[in-house]
């Protein structure tokens, strides 16, 4: 599903971001990406995206090489991928089922689909009752759930999340984990670069630890860090 | 399909609205700006007009008796073709305009009074003469008395100073104008490139949304499109009733002149057609504008 082959990155007169990172990720697989700030986890995030694009190596999204891709073909593949990040990035003048709907709108759904897909995961995430609320009427861990919600509407292959949990409490973050490991269930890729060593620990999925930019780990059914 | 354009025209409304007074300013400074430029093309109009009957458009021109004969005629050609010839030659060109020719142009010069054409039943009062392009504009009156009194010559009509007066004032005047209504149109387009990039950035959040979530860039760049292309039309839907207006104001002021300034006149379908090119450049300056505004913001 992803495959970096020698990915090295370099922004502008700093150190090296990501450096010959190899890495295979298969369809279904649930995927942490650790190690310290600045180690290269959110570039690897960027990376996919096509953000960005590497100085060397090749990177396939779903079979595709993200990096020769023409211009406008670049959004059709992002719709193959769900993006969730710390600080949620909702529209905060519209309500909870006019943000999510809004990820459909934007991409040329038909209003039949909208209406029915958006209650449906809605109610996935357990935000049937608060569609009406805006987001700053909800807690963080109900603005994380609005923009899981979001990111799955359109049914993606992959699921990112960068730092999910980095603005919630423990118990919310549980809950968190547990919708992304529904999520994970259904078929759907999940990549979720974290700092949370409790989240890691308890877990017990595949682990790839970075450090300035090199893979320092990469160990199925892991734990944070060696010796925690 | 029918939810994108409603979408679309939401999200124009909504930015429109949102900027109102960016928007104001916008569409004013399209409508003055193309209220000048097409009020400069109408009073050139004008002036074309009224100049065109006075002058012409040629430098000068020999009037036949209507009754002169063919060999009067012949004489005063022999003579001009001879002051083409050699080094010291004095006239450039010349052409011979018959009754029939005389009567086309009768009805071009007086097109705005059809009451005076049908008066003149024919060619057959008219007279002939002979259209005179000199090699120097000096010798006009030295030409005028050398053939004034000559058998079968009416009269020798060369342009009164006056006219060449107006003449060099008219495109003066016109590239002052001109270069006005440029500086306008400039400022116009960056005040819509203005209002763009404000409505980008008070919309960022939303872009981020629509990219993470796979928006074309299209989808994402039509909204803000129609904004500009709103404006501009808007602009220059004002801009076009102004001029229309223009043209009744300045017709009936002609009209209640005397007879010197009725050849200074313009019709409703000359203001007509300045006002749809007005209408295509506002569009046209919208366009550009939002252009212009989208092109630094919506790389991916």
């Amino acid at each position: 599903m992803i495959r970096l082959e020698s990915v090295s990155k370099t922004y502008k007169g700093s150190v090296s971001a990501l450096r010959d990172v190899s890495v295979d990720i298969a369809k279904g697989e649930f995927v942490f990406l650790v190690g310290p700030s600045g180690s290269g986890k959110s570039t690897f995030l960027r990376l996919l995206l096509r953000e960005e694009l590497p100085d060397e190596g090749r990177i396939l999204v779903a079979g595709r090489d993200v990096n020769k891709l023409a211009h406008w073909k670049i959004p059709y593949v992002r719709r193959n991928m769900g993006c969730v990040f710390q600080d949620f990035k909702l529209l905060p003048n519209k309500n909870v089922y006019e943000n999510v709907a809004f990820a459909l709108q934007v991409i040329g759904r038909p209003n039949h689909v909208i209406e029915s897909q958006v209650p449906q995961v809605l109610d996935l995430v357990g935000l049937a009752k608060k569609s009406e609320h805006k987001p700053d009427e909800l807690s963080g861990g109900e603005q994380q759930r609005v923009s899981i919600a979001r990111a799955f509407v359109n049914r993606p292959l992959i699921l990112l999340a960068d730092e999910p949990t980095g603005n919630l409490d423990p118990a919310t973050s549980v809950g968190i984990m547990r919708l992304l490991d529904r999520i994970n269930r259904t078929g759907t890729t999940i990549v979720m670069a974290t700092h949370d060593e409790g989240i890691v620990n308890a877990m017990r999925r595949r682990v790839i630890e970075l450090d300035r930019g090199a893979v320092m780990r990469d160990q199925e059914r892991g734990v944070y860090g060696i010796g925690s | 399909m029918f939810s994108k354009f409603g979408y679309f025209a939401r999200e124009t409304a909504t930015s429109l609205r949102r900027n109102l007074l960016m928007t104001i300013a916008g569409v004013l400074t399209v409508t003055v700006s193309l209220f000048l430029f097409g009020g400069v093309l109408l009073l050139s109009t004008m002036v074309d007009h009224g100049v065109a009957r006075w002058q012409g458009d040629v430098d000068m021109q020999i009037y036949m008796q209507p009754d002169a004969t063919d060999s009067q005629i012949e004489d005063v050609r022999l003579a001009l073709e001879q002051l083409t010839q050699g080094d010291l030659a004095e006239v450039a060109s010349f052409i011979f305009l018959d009754k029939a020719a005389a009567f086309e142009e009768f009805k071009e010069l007086f097109a705005n009074q059809p009451q005076l054409i049908s008066s003149l039943s024919g060619p057959e009062k008219l007279p002939t003469s002979f259209k005179i392009v000199p090699k120097d504009a000096q010798v006009t009156e030295e030409l005028r008395l050398s053939f004034e009194g000559r058998p079968g010559i009416r009269n020798v009509l060369t342009p009164d100073s006056a006219v060449r007066f107006l003449i060099s004032l008219r495109s003066n005047v016109r590239l002052l104008f001109f270069a006005i209504a440029a500086v306008l149109l400039a400022s116009s387009l960056f005040l819509i490139v203005n209002t763009i990039r404000l409505a980008i950035f008070a919309r960022r959040r939303e872009i981020q949304v629509m990219k993470l979530v796979g928006a074309t860039n299209w989808f994402i760049r039509i909204p803000f499109m129609l904004e500009g292309l709103v404006e501009g039309v808007l602009g220059a839907l004002l801009a076009f009733f102004g001029i229309i207006g223009l043209q009744k104001v300045l017709s009936s002021q002609v009209a209640d002149a005397n007879d010197l300034f009725s050849a200074f006149y313009v019709t409703t379908s000359d203001a007509l057609s300045i006002g749809w090119s007005v209408l295509a450049l506002g569009a046209v300056i919208g366009m550009v504008g939002s252009a212009i505004g989208l092109r630094r913001f919506l790389e991916v």
